[in-house]
């Protein structure tokens, strides 16, 4: 993460995680500062993995690293403290999925139906909502295995251990999300080409900034654009 | 389809799913895995939540205390048919102990609190801090008062001092005195000759010889009315001399709500900002002024004072008067008198510099000054150049902000713009992280809810300026970039943008300003720098795609106006490099176009 105010600081010293929980469990701010710059990025595009969408993803960022803060005595440093944070997200997402459910059926609805891509989106961001969209639909403990292993690049032993589950239980969540992911791909694919016809016939409006000369385009029929 | 996971073996980890794709779905699933993988964090948005972090007064570190709370908590979980009973009757139990301490603490009110974290005070007690008894301030420390409190204090040299509600003061280790928030009222005796008596107010020191005044200080500045006597103004100068029955409030810094100066009497020279109209005397203009800086009503019987009239034309006229009780306390803050809606006062304290030794020799520098309250905006004569004592630096009066920031982030969300601008400024006084992050948000209300984005840039500005190296600097310079753009000052739009992409040539947001850069030197037909700044977005490593479609295809626009065929050879780069771009059709109909004038056949 660049962030000119945090890595002026971390230019000067790059301490260990373990240094670094050190320095908190002490009260030092600055040890508290860095941590969040190391690992905050991580934490919020794994939040967005899991589904937590803004302007409530930045409310769950802060839960995360409240409870990373309160229980950082507790980490015994078993594990990577990378490790450790992607549980306390999961578990925070995890908890927070559970109050969304009990909302209004409205709410859900709109939750697990974000809406389509906008016309001027770019490829990569359509590309990212309807990956979204799907992720979405995968069942929470599967999804969590397949955005740690697919996304995240988190060996299947650390997985275990975030998901709180043997071994073999991550390589078959694993195993049947990415079964589920690809038919849900096919399927999209398929309602894609079927909306094709209205959707090329439409001219697709641009909206930028400055730039006044648009070239209407239309979108690539293909399965995920 | 392949089976999914055969390339990672399942049971080995290696390899990566759907490398060999069976089919278009399966490669563009890859695809879009892969993007996802790469998605960056908003470094705004982190930025923001940093701020939040940093502005909780404490995260408290769990304690192994804590932990078996918690786990006592979970075994609570697991047992609650079993417990449920206990709990209700715990629950009671805690009921009736909040019960009890809330009438406990209505008892003590605020001056315990205050008084806990205040400098030894004498023989003071909670019940006399509330009005009542008179302490003896002579170590060094900070007063406050809660709200509705009023605390009376004497000073060494027969000074009293009146600390009005939810207000602060502080005596440093040279018996200077400085306001740090909200209102204090002085009764000074006469000094000896060559003795002066000084106050610190933010920035400003009032400096007195033997008078009645009060001090007011606020988020966007301080006011001072004077009662008796005489009391100048210094920064590093003089710039007001007050006589009694006058009164003077400073510019306020941030120019929205309070566009200049006021001045108490007859003359109104300054002018207020705010919906309300009205006819008003001069000196109500001003008690609207005082109240829009946030000054608060009399607090007192003003009434049984003939003295205090003109002082009470400053701050309090139209305002409904309070008795110094606790209990009304507030209604001095008048909701009702038309003016000031109270959430919109600051009450909390702001760090502030102390006086070291008060000037010698100024008094009656320029005996017989009059109208004082216009010099500081419209300079001094020499004689009022005399240099006064440095302030000394004091450390910031720690708050918990938790409270404002959350009550600030519900009236934005709630659609109470001037509310949460209220709230911000507050914090703002605060000072750190809390502080940095309200100045920054009253920008963005100023601008996106109440529609003013002149104020807008100039909050941002004065955000910049009073955090250079601030953690949403580039949050500020960003936002005074767009909105510079969209109230169409193209040269200073370009101005910031190019400073932008100079001080922050790492930044992931350098290339998206680098190409709006590009596309207004483009329309102000400057092309050749057009070019210059789209080279910077396409070359900055955090060039997206979208911004590099956009850039290289306007790029190639302003190459073709100097050269065509250059321009043409870029565009059918463009084409090659982004064939499903969003200006591939413009493109290609500019190359066919060019194509067929050059070879008609």
């Amino acid at each position: 993460m660049k962030t000119p105010g945090l890595s002026r600081i971390s230019s000067t010293a790059r301490p260990s995680d373990a240094e670094l929980v050190s320095r908190c469990c002490a009260g030092d701010r600055l040890g508290w500062r860095l941590l969040y710059e190391r690992h905050a990025s991580l934490v919020y595009r794994f939040l967005a993995a899991l589904g937590i969408r803004d302007p409530e993803r930045e409310d769950a960022c802060q839960d995360v690293f409240m409870a990373v803060y309160r229980s950082l005595p507790s980490f015994r440093g078993e594990s990577q403290l990378s490790t450790w944070i992607y549980r306390i997200t999961a578990r925070t997402t995890g908890k927070l999925i559970q109050k969304r459910r009990l909302r209004s059926a409205l709410a859900a609805m709109m939750l697990s139906e974000p809406a389509p891509p906008p016309p001027d989106a770019s490829e990569e961001t359509a590309r990212n909502l309807i990956l979204d969209r799907m992720l979405d639909r995968l069942n929470p403990k599967k999804r969590l295995v397949l955005v740690l292993f697919e996304l995240e690049g988190v060996p299947v032993e650390e997985i275990a251990r975030i998901a709180e589950c043997p071994i073999n239980t991550v390589w078959s969540r694993l195993h049947h999300a990415r079964l589920d992911l690809t038919k849900m791909a096919e399927r999209e694919a398929v309602q894609r080409r079927r909306s094709l016809g209205d959707f090329a016939s439409q001219p697709v409006s641009r909206a930028t900034t400055t730039s006044s000369d648009s070239s209407p385009q239309s979108p690539d029929p293909g399965a995920l654009q | 389809m392949k089976e999914p996971g055969t390339e990672s073996g399942m049971g080995s980890g290696s390899g990566r799913w759907l490398a060999n794709p069976a089919n278009r779905v399966e490669a563009e699933l890859r695809e879009a895995l892969d993007s996802a993988a790469a998605r960056q964090a908003d470094e705004v948005a982190l930025r923001r939540v940093w701020a939040r972090l940093a502005e909780l007064p404490n995260p408290v570190l769990e304690t192994d205390e804590g932990r078996e709370q918690r786990q006592a908590a979970r075994a609570r979980r697991i047992l609650w048919p079993w417990i449920l009973a206990a709990s209700l009757a715990g629950a009671t139990a805690t009921l009736a102990f909040m019960l009890v301490a809330a009438k406990t603490e209505s008892r003590t009110g605020h001056g315990e609190q205050a008084l806990a974290s205040s400098t030894p005070i004498g023989a003071s007690s909670p019940g006399e801090a509330d009005g009542g008894g008179k302490s003896t301030l002579e170590a060094p420390g900070t007063v406050r008062t809660g709200f509705g409190e009023t605390l009376h204090l004497s000073l060494r040299g027969g000074a009293e001092v009146i600390v009005k509600s939810e207000s602060t003061l502080v005596l440093d280790e040279n018996h200077g005195l400085a306001v740090s928030a909200g209102e204090v009222e002085f009764h000074v005796p006469h000094q000896a000759s060559g003795q002066t008596f000084a106050v610190a107010a933010r920035e400003y020191r009032v400096v007195v010889v033997g008078t009645r005044f009060r001090v007011r200080v606020s988020q966007t500045g301080a006011a001072v009315g004077v009662d008796e006597g005489v009391v100048e103004i210094w920064t590093d100068r003089r710039i007001a001399r007050i006589p009694a029955g006058e009164s003077w409030i400073s510019t306020a810094p941030l120019g929205s709500d309070v566009a200049s100066q006021i001045r108490a009497g007859s003359t109104e020279v300054g002018a207020v900002g705010g919906s309300r109209t009205g006819r008003a005397t001069g000196s109500a203009r001003a008690a609207r002024g005082a109240a829009q800086l946030g000054s608060a009503g009399v607090v007192g019987n003003p009434a049984s004072n003939p003295a205090r009239k003109n002082a009470r034309r400053m701050l309090a006229l139209s305002t409904p008067v309070a008795s110094s009780s606790s209990s009304t306390g507030s209604s001095a803050f008048g909701a009702d008198n038309g003016w000031v809606d109270p959430a919109y006062l600051p009450t909390d304290p702001i760090p502030a510099g102390l006086l070291g030794e008060p000037p010698s020799g100024l008094v009656g520098a320029t005996s017989g000054a009059t109208i004082a309250s216009t010099l500081h905006r419209a300079g001094t004569s020499s004689s009022d150049r005399e240099r006064a004592p440095q302030i000394a630096p004091t450390p910031a009066v720690p708050a918990d902000t938790t409270p404002i920031a959350l009550q600030a982030r519900g009236a934005r969300a709630a659609g109470d713009a001037r509310r949460a601008l209220g709230l911000y400024r507050t914090l703002a006084l605060r000072g750190g992280a809390a502080g940095e992050h309200a100045e920054y948000e009253i920008g963005g209300i100023l601008r996106d809810s109440l529609h003013q984005p002149r104020e807008a840039v100039s909050a941002w500005r004065s955000y910049r300026e009073q955090h250079p190296r601030g953690l949403l600097r580039i949050e500020a310079d960003i936002s005074v970039i767009e909105t510079l753009v969209s109230m169409g000052d193209t040269s200073a739009a370009i101005s910031e943008a190019s400073e932008f992409i100079r001080r922050y040539p790492d930044s992931e947001r350098s290339a998206e300003i680098a190409r709006l850069a590009g596309d207004l030197l483009r329309e102000r037909g400057e092309y050749v720098e057009a070019i210059h700044a789209y080279d910077i977005a396409l070359g900055s490593a955090h060039s997206r795609r979208d911004i590099a479609d956009s850039a290289s295809f306007h790029r190639s626009l302003c190459v073709h106006r100097g050269d065509e065929a250059r321009g043409l050879e870029s565009l059918r780069a463009y084409i090659a490099t982004f064939p499903g771009g969003r200006f591939h059709g413009e493109a290609v109909r500019i190359v066919d176009r060019a194509s067929s004038v050059v070879s008609p056949h």
